[in-house]
């Protein structure tokens, strides 16, 4: 990346955005003056103009001089300023004990195809939200996916970065210039994954899985379907360099089957920034792996399934006690179809529960429910459940 | 001996202006000596106190090439002529600079000897024999392909008081030009 595809309104931009203070009186002279209060340097001065014969070397004195003060090298900056009109989505793998240099292949193509489904599900949920997608395609989001870009990553740990321009014209004024519709989509876009995987974290935590499922359902215009969810699945599925792993563990260092990550984006500031702007990274650990499985295989997943009535057995409780004290959530049951015995999950309301709590107080007891019985990667579920009662 | 002469020139003329530069109180940066495709051997950052009067600029960065020789140069009574090499890099320091900056050329005159060049004592440390600077903007053109000879002003010693005015003259953007001696 060469210093001189950086326009001045770039680095007037990351300049004020960094605290620097514009001296407006240079302006009749055809210069940007920044100042900033601390540092090793503190004025930038450069040309407006970026055809200004004495552009090139001001420009080369004054990124020499910021890349001091923030202490660091001048092309790590130079990348930092080529990003800063575009909305930057990271996911990062990392290692608490070690520096992640490398990852299997086949591991890193499918934590960018990952990559890709999360953005398309979270596109998708604000072009035609719906709780599944047989296919992550439309117009709107094909058009604004076309323009992501994937970026550098970085030394010590794996990141996958991709970028959403925002800035339509290069090399515009300092007045902020109207983005195309495509980046103003993306950057929804992105905000989209942010609440998403927030959200799913916080029911993660909170051991609220089948609540995350319950409440999407309800609404009209759900943020969350099971493509996002399998692709956080998929990005889970990064392990340690086994080598590591036997270094460690020589060294009596427990480390845990998959890599942890977090996801963070950097916003733009060429368009005001969300509210909600935290720039906290968002971590998903290895112990959330199992919760995740299990909270995307509630979600409906295009599969065939079937609605009818069942007779089986309560082999297991899980509920918890609402805020009016009534126990309701998962149980597991095992259902007669058709002449198999399976072993199905099912969430049920405070009345069902309660009478699912008897059948399995009560030994030899049978339930008798109907619903829609859908497939899932480890255990069935029973969804839309109409009736519960014991035989 | 890990360095030729030419490197103990080179380091020495290092050493008088970071010393001189140190003294007058402005930042001395030493850029990649090896690679002389910038011309910039060292830059100076001075950074001025501001004042209600002063001019917005409140820093101004001195970018230097240095030239060592031991050979005794010819002279005028008010000029030492020098035979610079390197006729892009001359080109380059002839152009103008933006504001806030100024690049120019500091010429270290040394003894012919190399054993007079630097004496320590417990008193002092002295090294022969004087800096000069010069700026080369508007100095004319050259058709010659490698050399070209220039005049340095003799009382234009590279001192703590000449450092910080060729700063205050930049930040002022008062302008410092060439001038050929008089014939």
């Amino acid at each position: 990346m060469k210093a001189l595809s950086i326009s001045p309104q770039e680095l007037y931009r990351f300049a004020i955005s960094l605290g620097y203070k514009h001296v407006l009186e240079a302006e009749k002279d055809g210069l940007f003056v920044l100042n900033s209060q601390g540092g090793t340097y503190r004025q930038l001065i450069f040309p407006i103009n970026r055809f200004d014969p004495n552009f090139e070397e001001m420009l080369d004195i004054s990124l020499s001089k910021l890349a001091k003060n923030l202490d660091i090298q001048i092309e790590h900056l130079i990348t930092l300023l080529s990003e800063s009109n575009d909305d930057i989505l990271s996911v990062r793998y990392f290692s608490e004990s070690a520096e992640l240099d490398t990852l299997q292949l086949d591991e890193a193509i499918d934590a960018l195809n990952a990559t890709k489904q999360l953005i398309l599900s979270a596109a998708c949920s604000l072009d035609h939200p719906q709780l599944y997608y047989p296919k992550l395609s439309r117009n709107k989001v094909d058009s604004f996916f076309s323009k992501v870009r994937l970026r550098h990553t970085q030394h010590g740990s794996f990141v996958i970065r991709v970028s959403n321009p925002l800035q339509s014209q290069p090399h515009a004024t300092y007045l902020k210039q109207s983005s195309s519709s495509d980046a103003l989509f993306g950057r929804e876009s992105f905000e989209r994954v942010e609440d998403a995987t927030s959200e799913i974290v916080d029911h993660l935590q909170k051991n609220n899985l089948e609540t995350l499922y319950l409440r999407q359902k309800k609404m009209s215009k759900p943020i969350i379907s099971y493509n996002f969810l399998n692709a956080l699945v998929e990005m889970q599925h990064v392990h340690l360099d086994p080598l590591l792993q036997d270094t460690n563990f020589m060294h009596g260092i427990e480390m845990p089957d998959k890599t942890p990550f977090e996801l963070s984006i950097q916003w733009s500031d060429i368009i005001p920034k969300p509210a909600k702007n935290t720039n906290q990274p968002i971590r998903l650990l290895p112990s959330y792996h199992d919760g995740l499985l299990r909270m995307r295989d509630y979600f409906p997943n295009g599969n065939p399934s079937e609605r009818g009535e069942f007779n089986g057995t309560v082999e297991h409780l899980e509920g918890k006690a609402n805020i009016t004290g009534e126990r309701e959530g998962e149980v597991q049951l095992k259902l007669k179809v058709g002449k198999r015995n399976l072993l199905v999950r099912a969430v049920l309301n405070p009345t069902f529960y309660k009478r699912a709590y008897e059948a399995h107080g009560t030994k030899g007891a049978k339930v008798k429910v109907a619903g829609v019985l859908r497939a899932g990667k480890r255990l069935r579920l029973l969804d839309d459940i109409t009736k519960f009662e014991l035989e | 001996m890990s360095l030729t002469i030419q490197n103990i020139e080179s380091e020495l003329s290092y050493a008088y202006l970071h010393a001189v530069a140190s003294r007058a109180g402005i930042n001395c940066q030493f850029l990649n000596r090896h690679s002389d495709n910038s011309g910039v051997d060292a830059q100076l950052t001075y950074q001025n106190d501001p004042s209600p009067t002063s001019t917005y600029i409140e820093e101004a960065i001195i970018q230097i090439q240095l030239k060592a020789t031991q050979k005794t140069p010819y002279e005028t009574s008010t000029h030492f002529s020098y035979s610079f090499h390197g006729i892009t890099q001359y080109n380059d320091l002839r152009k103008p600079r933006g504001s806030g900056s100024i690049k120019i050329l500091v010429v270290m005159f040394l003894e012919n000897d190399p054993k007079e060049w630097l004496n320590c004592t417990q008193n002092e440390l002295l090294l022969k024999k004087a800096s000069y600077w010069v700026s080369l903007v508007g100095a004319p053109a050259t058709k010659n392909g490698s050399a070209t000879t220039i005049y340095v002003p003799k009382n234009q010693l590279l001192t703590p008081d000449s450092l910080l005015q060729i700063s205050q003259d930049t930040i002022n953007k008062v302008p410092l030009i060439y001038q050929n001696p008089k014939p």
